[in-house]
């Protein structure tokens, strides 16, 4: 018995300009004039609000939603009784936190759905956080851009970091340039812009690439709206 | 997944029966849509935003069509994202051109000849000159 509210209420909260996504794959699109642009599609999911957190109970304000759907036999008690205590229906497997101001926690419920269908189509500029692809222990001309020696002329192994400081210190600093495990880090792409939402495939393509592979979970947080005629115009099309 | 990204390029493609079938080997003349200083202007909105005008590019929003004519040497792809390499002589010179066929740049595509050819990518045809480039037509019945 999720409770749904109109969205522009709130549109302008915290824990709506941060939603989770899912990454599709990557292929081009057309604009108006026909130029072709790299896009990435990522599918917005929903979320439901399944804990309040308050200045006076909690210490600080906050929303904990949950998000990502999946089997009742794939979720442990806890989180069923989290999800019960929301009174939601469906089940949930992840979470996650939006700190906001006291103000801000005002309209929002326990139980309440967020589904990105309602504003998505609003959205223009994005930042795109995720986990990158794992390289494994990765050597230091990919993993820190060095030049490597040259190939010719009977240079032995051309892909050395080589020497890495003075004997002076007689140690390596910390912090120094070396081989070693790269990738699956945390990353944050910067001011993507949605080049269009489907609303019949529930997908955004944001022109650019994003973190990760595909099928991967990402965070998608707005920067930006469009401008109003530009949703005028977008909404007289469909 | 991979019928999510299969079910959005379909939007891409124009509508059936636009784009003829293309095979190497034809020779086609290709009409191109040209936008004198760029192209900025024909929605008023950045180049990123002209979701505004997709799918509805008006067509007296071009100000000049320019036909390019020759053989196609190969098609690559398939789907909406198609594309054809079109080779001709201009002025002495070899010219190729790649286009996406369901580009909006493209105005339109007609196939005059069909040529005897027996592979798909036609690339000897660039080591030859004069009278050896001609394809035989092939008869349609």
């Amino acid at each position: 018995m999720g409770i749904r509210r109109a969205v522009p209420f709130f549109l302008d909260k915290a824990m709506i300009k941060k939603i989770p996504a899912k990454k599709i794959g990557m292929t081009s699109a057309f604009d108006g004039t026909g130029t072709t642009l790299p896009v990435t599609l990522l599918q917005p999911l929903p979320v439901v609000v399944t804990q309040i957190k308050r200045q006076e109970t909690d210490g600080y304000s906050a929303v904990q939603v949950a998000y990502r759907e999946t089997l009742e036999k794939r979720i442990n008690k806890p989180t069923k009784g989290v999800l019960a205590k929301a009174g939601t229906d469906k089940v949930f497997s992840k979470f996650y936190e939006v700190r906001c101001s006291p103000e801000e926690l005002e309209g929002i419920e326990v139980g309440m759905e967020v589904n990105p269908v309602d504003f998505m189509a609003r959205w223009d500029q994005i930042n795109v956080t995720g986990m990158s692809k794992g390289k494994g222990f990765a050597g230091a001309m990919k993993r820190h851009g060095f030049a490597g020696q040259q190939r010719t002329h009977g240079d032995p192994d051309n892909r050395r970091p080589q020497s890495n400081g003075a004997t002076d210190a007689a140690r390596v600093f910390k912090g120094s340039r070396r081989p070693g495990h790269m990738g699956h880090d945390q990353v944050t792409i910067k001011g993507l812009t949605i080049f269009e939402y489907d609303k019949d495939l529930n997908v955004i393509a944001v022109s650019g690439s994003v973190p990760g592979p595909n099928g991967g979970m990402l965070f998608v947080k707005r920067i930006s709206e469009r401008p109003a005629d530009e949703i005028a115009a977008v909404e007289g099309e469909e | 997944m991979k019928q999510i990204i299969a079910q959005y390029n379909k939007k891409m493609a124009k509508p059936e029966g636009e784009v003829p079938k293309i095979v190497p080997g034809d020779t086609v003349r290709v009409h191109i849509n040209l936008y004198e200083g760029g192209t900025d202007h024909i929605a008023g909105l950045k180049k990123i935003h002209r979701i505004a005008a997709k799918g509805k590019q008006s067509k007296q929003n071009v100000e000049r069509i320019q036909v390019f004519e020759g053989t196609v040497l190969a098609v690559h792809g398939q789907g909406p994202m198609q594309k054809v390499t079109v080779r001709k002589i201009a002025s002495g010179v070899g010219v190729e051109k790649t286009y996406f066929v369901n580009s909006a740049k493209i105005n339109k595509i007609e196939v005059t000849r069909h040529g005897v050819v027996r592979r798909a990518k036609l690339y000897y045809l660039r080591d030859r000159v004069g009278k050896a480039t001609r394809l035989k037509e092939k008869m349609v019945r």
